[in-house]
């Protein structure tokens, strides 16, 4: 399986970008609410993440077009 | 007849029964299970296709279609089974309440909140449900839209004219309170049947095509959302696999021949055994 080290820190919001989440031809990201859901409130702090890992072919299209440069692709001997 | 038409639905289709809709079947329990199952989808999503990764080690160059296992562990809690769009139709004439609020597949594989392709469908009034659950999230409540039955139907039709595989799901078997219309890519059910774990029943229906009409047009290749329909540059016709076929319907709504009709998935011995 490939590894993405990814920096929460580094990543914005998905609202304001997105670009691993569309261009990824596997779909390997999803976006989560930080804190969890609560009731009455709206899950405002979004991030994203690489979830679906075994679907990644390590192509690097992510690392190469994250602005932030937070994500790091890794092939797992 | 699928194992739910057999231990829900006497023997007849299990989604067509009233009983399956009633309010009774809302108790404490149920409405836990439901808040709880929206409340924290994310997670679940997350952690559950993490697990099935580390169960099964999915081989990228296995081709992922044909005679997906059923996903047994979620058969009780969130399971659905694919409907075509007469059937859906049928489901819209007798429930009394249709909601469409967004998807939460789509929101968490896509970041989009506007689509809204779940229908929520009820046959009773009630605070809790749909209403109730999703006011608790306001992001998750600003899109909520009741429909007629009319309005209904005609966003069904457009849906499958776009491809959507419709579905109807249950919430702690046998309660249906759902309809939902997928694409592979959009869909968390899709993500767990590329590991191995399908989390519905195919149709009651399998497609077929008459070859004598089929002009090889390949609308029907283009729009099958399980790689079942193939052109033969040989014969220069369609022809559907029958063992990847679910029986969605999606197919027929696009051909312009009429050359593709469904047949009764029980009347086919290897078939009535396929979900």
């Amino acid at each position: 399986m490939m590894q993405i080290e990814w920096d929460d820190k580094k990543c914005t919001s998905p609202r304001d970008c997105r670009k691993c989440l569309d261009a990824c031809p596997e779909g390997v990201f999803m976006i989560y609410p930080r804190d969890g859901r609560k009731p009455g409130k709206v899950a405002g702090d979004w991030a994203i993440m690489p979830v679906f890992l075994t679907q990644c072919t390590a192509c690097k299209i992510c690392e190469e077009i994250c602005p932030q440069n937070a994500l790091a692709v890794s092939v797992e001997s | 007849m699928c194992e739910f038409c057999i231990e829900h639905g006497q023997g007849t289709k299990w989604y067509l029964q009233t009983k399956n809709y009633a309010e009774e079947l809302l108790n404490e329990e149920r409405k836990r299970y439901i808040t709880d199952f929206y409340e924290r989808f994310e997670e679940g999503a997350a952690t559950g296709l993490a697990a099935l990764d580390k169960l099964i080690p999915a081989d990228l160059a296995v081709p992922k279609v044909g005679r997906s296992p059923i996903a047994e562990g979620g058969k009780q809690q969130h399971f659905g089974q694919v409907i075509p769009l007469e059937d859906v139709e049928k489901i819209l004439d007798f429930t009394t309440s249709i909601t469409r609020v967004h998807c939460v597949c789509r929101s968490v594989l896509h970041g989009v909140y506007d689509d809204r392709y779940c229908f929520n469908v009820a046959t009773f009034k009630s605070d809790f449900w749909p209403k109730g659950v999703w006011e608790q999230w306001p992001d998750y409540s600003k899109g909520i839209e009741i429909l007629t039955m009319e309005e209904a139907k005609k966003e069904f039709q457009k849906l499958d004219r776009n491809g959507l595989v419709h579905s109807v799901w249950h919430y702690n078997a046998p309660f249906i309170a759902a309809i939902c219309n997928c694409a592979p890519t959009d869909c968390l059910g899709f993500r767990m049947m590329e590991r191995g774990q399908r989390p519905f029943f195919k149709a009651e229906y399998v497609a077929a095509i008459d070859i004598e009409q089929c002009n090889g047009c390949r609308d029907c290749v283009k729009i099958c959302p399980f790689g079942a329909i193939a052109y033969s540059p040989a014969s220069q016709k369609c022809t559907i696999h029958q063992l990847q076929c679910f029986g969605c319907g999606l197919c027929r709504g696009v051909c312009a021949l009429d050359a593709i009709t469904l047949l009764d998935r029980n009347a086919i011995p290897v078939l009535a055994k396929e979900w």
